[in-house]
């Protein structure tokens, strides 16, 4: 193939502006869909319970329930559960009731 | 570094095969006890979390162990040669297939599609960045979770938005379409694959590409002239990676599962309500254990998923000499074999 010195220059750095249109438009298309399912469930979160089931659907909450935020860090221990992986609280568990149990099963496993 | 091996270093899976190739000279390679020293971390994790529990689940395999009485005793291979005459067995390793030559070669197209969009020189490129990663990064427990309110027929986010176009309900979750959602969001998590091809991609030199452009080649011509031969060794990893991955999901299937108590994500899940579609094999064994207490015929059928995810690691490895580029080690792989 002969080096041709006069090709157009069609590099990736400069692309047309309909190229770059059909970039754009691809990338929000992939955008909507990858962000309709996180969205769907930020509304969900913000409904109450009735509304969570009420039939034809609310898109958008009637009563924005920001309080399940405030539910969601307090209804059960978070914060225990969150620093639970890290393996601080395992020596903790160690003398729990819930472990004791399970010692128990093994043991009863074991005979 | 005191690590004293015979060969200059190569790329993982060269280092890989040639390991296998020559096994006698395994462990005497590395002479340095530091090496043992620094590595030792991991050794310990990897013994007595990974070795120790699969040797164990071995022996079980050979027992009639129901995971709580002493009442057992060892029955030899008749757990292995229960699973040919299990046709729930084959029919979830069959699935299980499927589903892995479906969601593994698109989330791979895909990722690398998306990689390839995101390598051009667009605005808010971060951000778009951000956007396709964050589902990978959700524990996959909640992404099932939210996948089942997103699909569900009465309350789903999606039927909603079809009503609107004055399409009929679909019950997703149940069974024609319950592999479909499955495949959808093993679809959803391709983001972390895109960021493994963007470093791929961004680590090709600009020369090639610039040269070829020069010597007159299109866009189609420098992609699979440059990018592809130079982004296979990316592929591979993420090939084999992914495999490993679709032959081992377990989650998506018991938590996409019509709940024991109704209402939609609420109760507990129970294999025997998993759809037909989502039956991948993981699922049938974890009947095996928490639902019939088949503690050994459980680990039998975890036995022959390793060997088979062994066999196609190995059948990938051993193919990928046809197909994966390396810019390094092409002479040294030549004097290894001289």
């Amino acid at each position: 193939m002969s080096l041709v010195r006069s090709a157009p220059m069609t590099s990736h750095r400069k692309s047309s502006g309909f190229q770059k249109g059909l970039i754009y438009l691809a990338l929000l298309l992939c955008t909507l869909l990858f962000l309709a399912p996180l969205l769907g469930n930020v509304l969900l979160a913000l409904k109450n319970i009735s509304e969570l089931a009420a039939f034809p659907v609310h898109i958008l909450p009637a009563h924005w329930e920001w309080g399940n935020f405030l539910q969601a860090l307090t209804l059960i221990p978070f914060g225990q559960y969150l620093i639970n992986p890290i393996g601080i609280n395992d020596l903790q568990l160690r003398k729990d009731d819930r472990h004791s149990h399970l010692c128990h099963l093994c043991a009863v496993a074991n005979h | 570094m005191s690590i004293s091996t015979h060969e200059p270093p190569v790329a993982f899976h060269d280092a890989g095969l040639s390991a296998l190739r020559k096994r006698r000279g395994g462990w005497t390679r590395y002479k340095s006890r530091t090496f043992y020293l620094f590595a030792s971390p991991w050794i310990l994790g990897f013994v007595l979390l990974t070795t120790i529990p699969m040797i164990y689940a071995l022996l079980l395999s050979f027992t009639n162990f129901d995971g709580l009485s002493g009442n057992w005793h060892w029955v030899g291979l008749s757990n292995y040669r229960q699973i040919f005459q299990d046709p729930d067995a084959l029919y979830s390793l069959l699935q299980t297939f499927l589903y892995a030559l479906i969601t593994v070669p698109l989330s791979l197209a895909g990722g690398l599609g998306l990689a390839l969009l995101l390598n051009q020189r667009v605005r808010a490129v971060g951000l778009f960045r951000t956007i396709f990663y964050v589902p990978s990064i959700i524990p996959i427990a909640a992404t099932a979770l939210m996948f089942k309110f997103l699909f569900d027929r009465d309350t789903g986010l999606l039927n909603t938005v079809l009503d609107f176009f004055h399409i009929q309900a679909v019950s997703w979750l149940l069974d024609p379409t319950a592999f479909l959602v499955l495949v959808i969001l093993a679809l959803w998590g391709l983001g972390g694959g895109m960021v493994i091809f963007l470093a791929g991609l961004q680590g090709i030199p600009q020369e090639l590409l610039e040269a070829a452009s020069i010597d007159g080649a299109n866009a189609w011509q420098r992609f699979q002239a440059i990018t592809l031969p130079s982004l296979s060794p990316v592929i591979l990893f993420q090939l084999v990676i992914s495999i490993i991955y679709a032959l081992q999901t377990l989650v998506q299937p018991l938590l996409l599962a019509p709940s024991v108590s109704t209402g939609a994500g609420g109760g507990f899940t129970d294999p025997s309500h998993v759809q037909h579609g989502d039956y991948l094999y993981m699922v049938h064994v974890y009947a095996q254990f928490f639902t019939f207490q088949s503690y050994g015929y459980g680990a039998a059928l975890l036995w022959i998923l390793f060997a088979i995810v062994l066999l196609f690691t190995l059948l990938i490895l051993r193919s990928s000499s046809f197909w994966v580029h390396y810019e390094v080690d092409q002479n040294q792989r030549k004097g290894a074999s001289a």
